[in-house]
């Protein structure tokens, strides 16, 4: 090693110093005498003087020889992959293979890995779930084709990752279909990719706000901040004999912003005392003086946007200080199986948002849960992006198979009109929007064992409790 | 509520903030501090610690205060693994300057390995139990007995090294390897071993600190930065190696964040942290509690 390090450092010293030690250690074996000397004849250039004009020349030659076979390599890589020089595939006349391929990301890592090996379970549930069935039924290629392994990358949690790596989907490992990302500021980074690709992507997530219109080959299952706060906003309207003053403070991320300005501006038009109206930061790791102030103003209603880690805590610490607002609703977290597993029946009465209940029965519903809480051996799910996703890839299937064939063009086309059976409704996209499943509130009750859909009444799987029962 | 009684409630839940932060700081301290191991891989130890508390609560139904003394001897051995496996060979081959920046990489590579190592082994999933969070009500201010029980091992641990620190023969080692390795060596100090006791101790009071965390956050892989950062605040704000100086720095973060969130603007908590950060590093680079 002394030897070889020697040498790369271009060290006559050390090389001479090196080959000294290597003689005295190996010095009774005379087949390592030989390759010593080997070794020393090798490297015995080291030694030798070398004028500039030399060095100028030799470096001069290896440079001209390195750039000109980057270049040819380069060009031979670009000719053997035609997706890294050229748009991506053409919109139709996709060729399928045995298999299908689809790619997505998934953040394994960073702020949103806390649910990525749920999301991964369900993915691959749904795919063992076509499988079964023999894969997708490609009518114009007469034949089912099963769905390969999916190709799922760690986005990290970070938008410019999760754009190469869509970009590496589409034109390295070229998947047939791809599905988002699980993060809306991660879906909006990779959505001009697949516009520029005119592949269609279903996104099992919500936006801030009504479509933004540069946006046509994405589609979003979940609702917006508005439509997931609507059934909250008028269920407090609906019970204004009891709710006076409302609390309300959120997390300074997009959406929970979006959803906070939203039930602000509608509570306050509806003659609401909006006691109190606070942002915090990412990293808030205590929750005791807005707690105080909450609870200093009589909240009757508590509504807290919250992401998934600070929604744990604040529950935490409104248990410490025993606050107990007639309504007490987190945005995220509330609906994660590790949620009610920490809390257990501290969670009744705790409300939030959602698209779906166990108990409301649409095709393939009931079957869902039960084998999905077998895959993760848990007695809950999450119930707001578990059937979201199996339901935005029940979505994606459909498309294709009424198209028949993976024609990008006419998939997305079909997105647009057609109307799709899942475990959460029928779902219909209007300006990229779901506009077929509405949000509810959602609800845990009989001591946090069940999950129910409470508001609006024409959804509702039970009745709401209300006022939520003391932590 | 009235402005006493908020005032009051802003004080102590910032000094309670603040005892935990004293936890959390002071394994960086003796590490960085003596060592001059800069181990940014800190927080990810501290979530390793959080593990080791949630799964003795869950599986074993273990009281999270005897977790934290078994969290002790199990992070000590990890730590004593690590020296010896990673620092001794990073220490003998760097000299004063390199050995920050060298140890900086290494434990970069920890940060990846605990990370990973975490995904795998307990999942992604966020962790989260409930141990003495029902709140004692003191004249109207609400204190959650687990953050009390935290403030006091927090205030036990540092009261334990000061002593040791101050008025034994150890500590007196660790304070001249801490002012000049060489010197100390050349005095008779096995300063090898010195480096072998930070690491131990470093780790050990991390995944003290971890335990004290999983009974009041919630705890996931990928999240150790953040009490890296809040470490590195309250280390930068102290001075190097300074025992007390961690604890009443630590208070003082929590203090002014407390007050900040309930006066200024909630939004504002880590903004101040690092204001402050700042300012300390521009008006007393050497911190508040080491003499220039």
């Amino acid at each position: 090693l002394r030897v070889f390090f020697g040498a790369l450092a271009n060290d006559p010293e050390d090389h001479d110093q090196g080959l000294e030690v290597a003689r005295k250690r190996k010095s009774k074996r005379p087949e390592s005498q030989a390759r010593i000397q080997n070794i020393s004849d090798d490297f015995s250039f080291l030694n030798k003087k070398v004028t500039r004009r030399e060095a100028i020349s030799t470096t001069g030659k290896v440079a001209i020889g390195a750039a000109a076979a980057i270049v040819l390599g380069g060009v031979a890589y670009a000719a053997y992959q035609p997706g890294l020089l050229t748009p991506s595939q053409p919109s139709s006349g996709h060729k399928v293979g045995d298999k299908i391929k689809i790619g997505l990301t998934i953040s394994q890592s960073g702020i949103l890995s806390p649910v990525a090996d749920e999301f991964k379970t369900v993915y691959n549930y749904w795919k063992d779930q076509v499988n079964a069935n023999g894969g997708f039924n490609l009518s114009k290629l007469g034949r089912k084709v099963p769905i390969d392994d999916l190709v799922i990358y760690d986005d990290k949690s970070d938008p410019t990752e999760a754009v190469n790596l869509y970009q590496r989907l589409l034109n390295v490992d070229k998947v047939d279909l791809v599905t988002s990302p699980d993060a809306t500021f991660l879906v909006y980074a990779v959505a001009p990719t697949m516009e520029k690709a005119k592949i269609p992507m279903v996104a099992n997530l919500s936006i801030p706000e009504p479509s933004n219109a540069n946006i046509t080959y994405t589609w979003f299952v979940a609702s917006t901040a508005q439509g997931y706060t609507q059934p909250l906003i008028d269920f407090i309207k609906a019970n204004s004999n009891t709710i006076k003053n409302v609390a309300i403070i959120y997390i300074q991320s997009d959406f929970p912003v979006k959803a906070a300005q939203y039930v602000n501006q509608q509570l306050s038009q509806a003659g609401f005392n909006i006691a109190m109206y606070s942002g915090y930061g990412f990293d808030a790791n205590d929750f005791t003086n807005l707690i105080s102030q909450a609870k200093a103003a009589n909240a009757d209603a508590f509504i807290a946007m919250t992401l998934v880690g600070d929604a744990f805590l604040l529950v935490k610490q409104s248990i410490s200080a025993a606050f107990n607002p007639k309504v007490y609703w987190t945005l995220l977290a509330a609906q994660s199986a590790s949620f009610i597993q920490a809390y257990g029946t501290e969670a009744n009465g705790i409300v939030t948002m959602t698209n779906w209940a166990p108990k409301m029965n649409f095709p393939g519903g009931t079957k869902f849960i039960s084998d999905l809480k077998q895959r993760l051996n848990s007695p809950n799910i999450d119930y707001l992006n578990d059937p979201l996703i199996y339901a935005s890839m029940q979505v994606l299937q459909q498309a294709v198979e009424a198209v028949g064939d993976i024609d990008y063009e006419a998939i997305n086309n079909q997105l647009g009109k057609g109307k799709f059976s899942t475990i959460i409704g029928d779902v219909q996209f209007q300006s990229q929007l779901n506009v077929g499943t509405p949000a509810v509130l959602g609800q845990w009750q009989q001591g946090a064992t069940s999950f129910e859909s409470v508001y609006p009444p024409k959804q509702a799987t039970a009745q709401p409790v209300f006022p939520k029962p003391p932590f | 509520m009235a402005t006493l009684e908020f005032l009051l409630q802003s004080l102590i839940s910032g000094v309670l903030v603040g005892g935990l932060y004293a936890l959390i700081s002071l394994g960086l301290t003796i590490l960085y501090g003596v060592a001059r191991v800069l181990n940014i891989a800190h927080g990810d130890v501290i979530i390793l610690g959080a593990y080791f508390g949630f799964y003795m609560f869950t599986l074993l139904g273990l009281n999270p205060l005897i977790s934290v003394v078994l969290a002790f001897l199990v992070f000590s051995a990890l730590g004593f693994g690590v020296h010896q496996s990673l620092f001794t060979r990073i220490m003998r081959r760097s000299d004063q300057e390199s050995l920050v920046s060298n140890t900086l990489l290494i434990t970069f590579a920890l940060i990846l390995i605990i990370e990973g190592a975490e995904a795998l082994f307990f999942s992604t999933r966020i962790r989260d139990y409930q141990f003495l969070v029902t709140g004692i009500n003191l004249f109207g201010v609400y204190i959650a007995p687990n953050m009390l029980v935290s403030f006091a091992i927090s205030f036990v641990a540092t009261l334990a090294l000061y002593v040791v620190f101050k008025f034994t023969w150890l500590g007196r080692s660790f304070r001249s390897v801490m002012d000049d390795p060489l010197a100390a060596k050349i005095v008779g100090v096995n300063t090898d071993r010195i480096f072998l006791y930070c690491s131990v101790l470093g780790f050990a009071l991390a995944g003290m600190a971890g335990v004290m965390a999983s009974m009041i956050y919630a705890t996931a892989p990928f999240v150790g930065l953040h009490y890296t950062i809040i470490a590195f605040v309250v280390v930068t704000i102290a001075g190097r190696g300074s025992i007390v100086g961690t604890w009443f720095a630590a208070l003082i973060l929590g203090l002014i964040q407390s007050l900040g969130v309930s006066f200024i603007s909630s939004g504002l908590q880590d903004v101040l942290a690092y204001i402050l950060l700042i300012a300390i590093l521009i008006a007393r680079p050497q911190g508040i509690f080491e003499k220039a």
